[in-house]
Formats: C-alpha cells, structure tokens, sequence
C-alpha cells in the first residue's frame, strides 16, 4: 500500500514540455502572422466594413444587373463542369499509370508522383493567373487551371481508392490470365466505384466553388464581378452576388447528398446494369457537358495550334532560371513563414471555434452559421477582412478561419454525433453536468478524429494562405501578386517553387503529427 | 429507508406496458437481487430506481427524496449517491484507467477540479486505492482499450467504488449460476470479485420462475404480461 501511495503520473513529464513547447512556438506564429484582434475594433475600420455592408442591403436588382449576374452564374457552372471533364481526361490515365494495384513490379512511379505533386501542389488559383497571362481574359484560363489541378488531386486520390480496397478478387483474375486493364474493371472497380464516384461529385461541388474564386484573377464567371463589386466598394452589387453564390453552393451540395444517397440504394433486379434512371441521368449529364462546352466556346483548337505551342514555350521559359539572389531568398523566406503562420493561425482558430459551435445549440441556427461560413470561400471572406482588419496576414488568417470553422464544425458535429452515448450517460446518470460528461466521455473518443480532421484541413489551407494574398493578404500569395504585375518572372518562379516547397513540407509534417497521434 | 416504490407503472412511449403496479421497499444496508427472464422489466426498475426514468404513475422515493426528480436542481444532488453498473462498462477506449475511475466523482467535483484533473489526475492515490481493491492497481495508468473485457468490467465497479454511492445499482449480467450463497462468476480474480460482490449486492437471492420478476425474501414483484 504505502508503494501504491507515492505514485505520480508517468505521463506528466510529457504534457508539460508539449504544452510549453505548443506555448513556445505560439508566440513566433502569432507574430507572423501580425494577430492583432484590436484592429477588429479599430474605430477606423469599423467604420470602412460598417459603410461598407450597410450598402448590402438592398440588394442590387437592376434589370441590367441582373441579366448580367445570370450569364455569369452560367458561366461559372459551365466552368466548374468544364473543368472537370478536362480534370477527368488527366485523371484517369494518370491515375491507372500510377496506381501501385495489379502489378507485379512497382517500377518506375517517381516521375509521374512528381508530376501529380506539382499539379496539384501549385494552387488553381496560380495556374489561372498564368494563364490568363498567356490567352488572355476570359473562362478559359479558369477551365484548364481547374482541369491540370483537379487532374491531380483527383489522380491521387482515385490512386489511393484503388490501393485501399481488397485486392485478391483481381489477383485472382490475372492468375487466370487477365491482363490488367481487365483485372481492375472485373475485380477492382465493383469495390471501389462507390468511393470514386462520391469523391468526384464532393470534387465538383469544390470545382463550383474554385471557379468562382478564380473569377477574381480574371477567369470570368461570378468571381469576376464580385470582384469587380468589391474594388468599387459596391455594397448592393455584392450582395446580389453573394446571395446568387450561396444558393448555388446550396443547390451544388444538395444535389451531391442526393447522388451519393442514390448510389447507396440497392440495385434493381434487371438484365442490363442501366435502368431508366441511369439512362435518364448519362443523358442529363451529357447535355450539360455539351452546353458547358458550347457556352464557354472556348477554341481548343486553337491552344493547341503552333503558335499557341510557341507563345506558351516563350512564356514558361521566360520563368526560368529562377532568380535565387540573396535578396530574393531572405524575401521569399520571410514569404514562407509568414504564409505558414497564417495557415496555422486561420486552422488553430478555426479548430477552436468549429467545436465551440458544434457544440452549440440551437442546432438549426449552428447549421445556418455554419453553411455561410464554408459556402463563402475563403478568398471571398479575405476581401472583407481585408475591410475589416486591413491589409496584411492578419487578414488571411482570419479570412481561413472563417471558411475552416464552417467547415470543421460540420465535420465535429458528425462525429460528435457518431460517438457512443453510453458512457455520457452513464456520467450523466452519476451526476456530472453537460459539458463536463462532454469533455469526459465524448472528447476521448473523437479526439483523434478530430485532430485529424484539423492536420487535413492544415495541409489545405496551407495552399489556400498562399494565395490569399492576391486580395492584399499578406504572405507568399501577396509576392507572387506583385511579382507577376511586374512581370519580374524568374522572382515567380522562385515564389512558385516555394509554395510547392513549403506545401510538401506541410503534407510531410501532418502525416508524421497524425502518426504520432494513431 | 433507501428505496420506497409505491404502485409504480412504467409505460414506454410506444404504449408497452414494462412495468405495473410495482411494490418495493428496500432498506439501508439491504441487499437486493433482481431475477426475471430477459424483457421481464428488470433494467427499465433499475433505471426508475437510479432516477433515470420518471414513472408514468405512482410514487418514488428515492434516498429519502421523494417524487422530487423532475427538477433539475434535486436531481444534480441525487444522482452523485446512486452508483450505476452496467452491463458493458461505458467507458471511451482512449481514457487511461485513471480518469476513468476519477471521473465517478463529477458530480461531487467543483468544475475547476474535474477539468484541471483532465491535465493531471487530482487523486491518484484514491483512484488506485480502489483499482487496489479490484486487483488492478497496476493498471491504473494503462489506457481503457488495452485492458480485457473483464478488466474493463472492474474498472467500472472501481469507479463506483470511487463515487461512493449510498445506492448501487448493478445490471451487471455476468452471474451464471446461482445456489443459495454461492455465485459463480464469470471473471477471473475470483476471491476479490466474491468478496466485492458481497460487499455491494446480495447474496441471498431465489430462483427465477418464469416470466416474474423477484425481489428479495422470493416477493413477487410482477407478473409477466
């Protein structure tokens, strides 16, 4: 007994050191990214976003207004679709060649590993600045920078569905001398069809949302007469863009909910695998893809013509060699923490306040804040806190926590949601109050649900900080901004090269967070 | 007198009858045993008694507080004094066996302790005095999923052992056979969990008749539907 009596906590030691270690780095990233709550209130500011949303309302409706913002809102979902046809011919092939499944040698897969990580390491929102560079204002700048980054991000990701479902079915083909191609249509795709088919409808709804972002740098669409509405402080036309934007997003995920939720019905006992509601819906899909194309009436013809070809090599070579002066180093440096705080400082608040408000009730009231949260993008967001906090990282890290917490806190109800209630009740039952049972019996469970939720949503949004810039927010983004107006290419190429950097370095630093934390 | 029922009817929402007409009184330091087939009504009684679920008619007393559990405020006093044991121990695989065991206290506990005991447990010594007396003190720092189910199950009866409860109230399905006096016992440890066992409920209990729920001393409680 008396040995039993003198015990302390083994993992004291370890606590306290993370804890001081979490506090120790807190500080340069606080500083970084200049957090500065004060200039929420700054009498000043107030007064810009104060003049500035009481211009919302009314809304502006004007006939002309109004045509315009409807051709535009088709324009943006002729972009989204566009896009990800072009994403969808990069991403399979790509995909197929990549994925490590059916094949007795893993051979040689760097290359095109390194291909996916610069498709989609480079933000959509960079490739549509150099592309509106090359052919000018307009959507298709907006549609291949969605096809080449989608292309990769879907590549991956279809990779990976492959990879992670049971792979003897199709084994067991090509011992019976399937080739591969075979093999997987026989024995893999059946697995995974359901995951690939959800992720590229979640993927479109993102293209939605994107295409309206690169709006901004030019590339048509609703972004662009937002923006337009935002230089000119515009309140009422904003407004009118906004709302059209959020039921979009509304449309876009309802319309997501109910494909997946088809895909779950069981299938009808039938001769061929296609019933009326599959024929009805191919056709559906068809004529949108048609009329996106048409409506866009981009030339592809055209891109791909000699000249085209030598106007593009003329543009891309002029990046390199990249400028690697000292000066341009320290300045890049400097880019990158700055964009790496903001990036942290936007996820950390973001964590915080999506499980205060997951947590929160009236429940119906939490969803509402939570859909405008994330259906507004972040580089949306930016242009208003921007107004609100002025120029500088400050702003992005608040403009990323705002769409993160809707985001987040969507993610934490579910799985607060999903955790057993039994051992909450059963504190409960004993006597504990509602937020201690919580913290006692609920957190335990999800915690590393949660966590890493968070480090996946940081390996996003450190793409995102690096661009928030573009609306006057600070970091690598803001540089890169520049730099192109300048037409200083080789200081873009050292810039792009650090985003890609520091985006690995993030992707690198979560996977190891999350192992610690399995 | 710790538990008075009196003409108590419990009905679900969707109109099933569970309980009717109950009649029970059990004094302080009695020990009771309930046995009945499975959907007799035993657990929806444990829970009326442990303040759980308010009757549909009749009367509750409850450790002295009479018919008062609708309100919150009595309720929040009561329930510290009922320790409940369930039939699979509600405890989150990732909690280390400590906090387990403290969190029996919640209730009694200021905020401020329970929370700072999240960082650093606030009674370690108590905790693995009680694991002690369930043969588990060196456990007392492992985490609740690297434990067995049994093990499991006596971290549950340590952590009522903690709240030091007044009533314990057991739906604890383990018991396999019963012969006047001797309990067979599915867990190993056998001594200690004997001993504990005689320590919170009864061991004076009668053979189940079909259908019928019975209490001490063979009164029928209650006849099958």
């Amino acid at each position: 007994m008396t040995k039993i009596d003198n015990r302390r906590d083994p993992l004291a030691v370890s606590r306290l050191s993370m804890t001081l270690l979490i506090v120790l780095l807190a500080w340069p990233v606080l500083k970084g990214a200049e957090f500065n709550p004060g200039a929420l209130f700054g009498a000043e500011n107030l007064k810009v976003i104060g003049r500035f949303l009481a211009a919302f309302l009314p809304p502006q409706t004007g006939a002309e207004f109004l045509s315009e913002l409807f051709k535009a809102s088709l324009q943006t979902l002729a972009i989204a679709t566009t896009g990800m046809v072009l994403a969808l011919l990069v991403a399979v092939p790509l995909a197929y060649r990549v994925s490590r499944v059916c094949r007795s040698h893993p051979g040689l897969q760097l290359i095109m590993r390194g291909l996916l990580t610069v498709l989609r390491g480079i933000p959509e929102l960079v490739w549509a600045l150099l592309f509106v560079r090359v052919m000018g204002l307009g959507p298709a700048a907006g549609v291949l920078a969605l096809g080449l980054t989608y292309g990769g991000m879907l590549a991956k990701v279809y990779a990976e569905i492959m990879e992670s479902v049971d792979q003897t079915p199709a084994r067991a083909l090509q011992a019976a001398g399937a080739s591969r191609p075979v093999a997987m249509l026989y024995g893999l795709l059946p697995l995974a069809a359901k995951e690939l088919v959800s992720y590229t409808v979640y993927r479109w709804e993102c293209a939605l949302r994107a295409s309206v972002v690169m709006g901004f740098v030019g590339a048509g669409g609703l972004g662009q007469l937002m923006d337009q509405a935002m230089k000119m402080l515009n309140g009422g036309e904003a407004c009118s863009v906004l709302i059209v934007f959020l039921c979009l997003v509304v449309l876009a995920d309802s319309l997501s909910t109910w494909l997946r939720k088809a895909l779950d019905a069981p299938a009808k006992r039938q001769r061929s695998a296609f019933g009326w509601r599959s024929t009805w819906f191919v056709l559906l899909l068809t004529v949108t893809i048609v009329s996106s194309f048409a409506l866009l009436s981009i030339d592809f013809s055209d891109l791909l013509s000699l000249q085209a070809g030598q106007s593009m090599a003329r543009f891309v070579s002029g990046f390199f060699p990249a400028d690697m002066s000292t000066n341009v180093l320290i300045k890049t440096f400097n880019g990158m923490w700055q964009t790496l705080a903001v990036s942290v400082l936007g996820t950390a608040l973001a964590a915080v306040a999506g499980l205060l408000l997951a947590v929160s009730r009236p429940r119906t009231l939490v969803n509402a804040v939570l859909n405008v949260c994330r259906s507004v993008p972040e580089l949306v967001w930016a242009t208003l806190t921007v107004l609100a906090v002025g120029l500088g990282p400050f702003a992005g890290a608040l403009a990323l926590a705002l769409h993160t917490t809707g985001v987040l806190g969507r993610l934490f109800a579910q799985a607060i949601d999903n955790a057993t209630r039994a051992p909450t009740l059963a504190l409960q039952h004993a006597g504990a109050s509602r937020s201690l049972d919580f913290v006692y019996a609920t957190l335990p469970q999800i915690a590393p649900q949660l966590v890493a939720y968070t480090l996946y949503r940081w390996e996003m949004n450190i793409r995102m900080a690096a661009i928030l810039g573009f609306v006057g927010a600070g970091g690598l983004g803001q540089l890169l901004y520049v730099a192109l107006s300048l037409m200083d290419y080789p200081l873009a190429c050292t810039l792009i090269m650090a985003m890609l950097l520091l985006s690995m370095l993030v992707d690198q630093a979560s996977a190891l967070l999350r192992r610690c934390m399995a | 007198m710790s538990v008075t029922l009196d003409q108590l009817d419990f009905v679900h929402p969707n109109g099933w009858v569970a309980l009717e007409r109950i009649q029970l009184q059990v004094r302080t330091g009695e020990h009771v045993a309930l046995i009945g087939p499975s959907g007799a009504g035993k657990t929806t009684l444990l829970s009326v008694m442990g303040a759980r679920l308010a009757p549909t008619r009749g009367h509750v007393t409850v450790l002295d507080q009479a018919d008062g559990m609708q309100d919150e405020r009595s309720l929040r006093l009561l329930r510290p004094r009922i320790g409940s044991i369930y039939q699979s121990p509600p405890l989150p695989g990732r909690q280390r066996v400590v906090t387990a065991v403290l969190a029996g206290r919640l209730g009694v506990w200021p905020a401020w302790k329970s929370l700072a005991s999240l960082f650093y447990p606030m009674d370690i010594n108590g905790a693995s005095k009680v694991l002690s007396q369930v043969q588990l003190s060196d456990k007392l720092f492992d985490r609740c999923d690297q434990l067995s189910g049994g093990q499991l199950q006596r971290v549950g009866m340590a952590r009522v052992l903690y709240q030091q409860a007044d009533l314990v109230l057991s739906c604890f399905p383990r018991i396999v056979g019963l012969r006047d006096g001797d309990i067979a016992f599915d867990l190993p440890a056998k001594e200690v969990t004997q001993a504990m066992l005689n320590d919170l409920f009864a061991n004076e209990a009668t053979q189940a008749k079909d259908g019928n729920i019975y209490a001490a001393n063979n009164t029928l409680l209650q006849q099958p539907a």
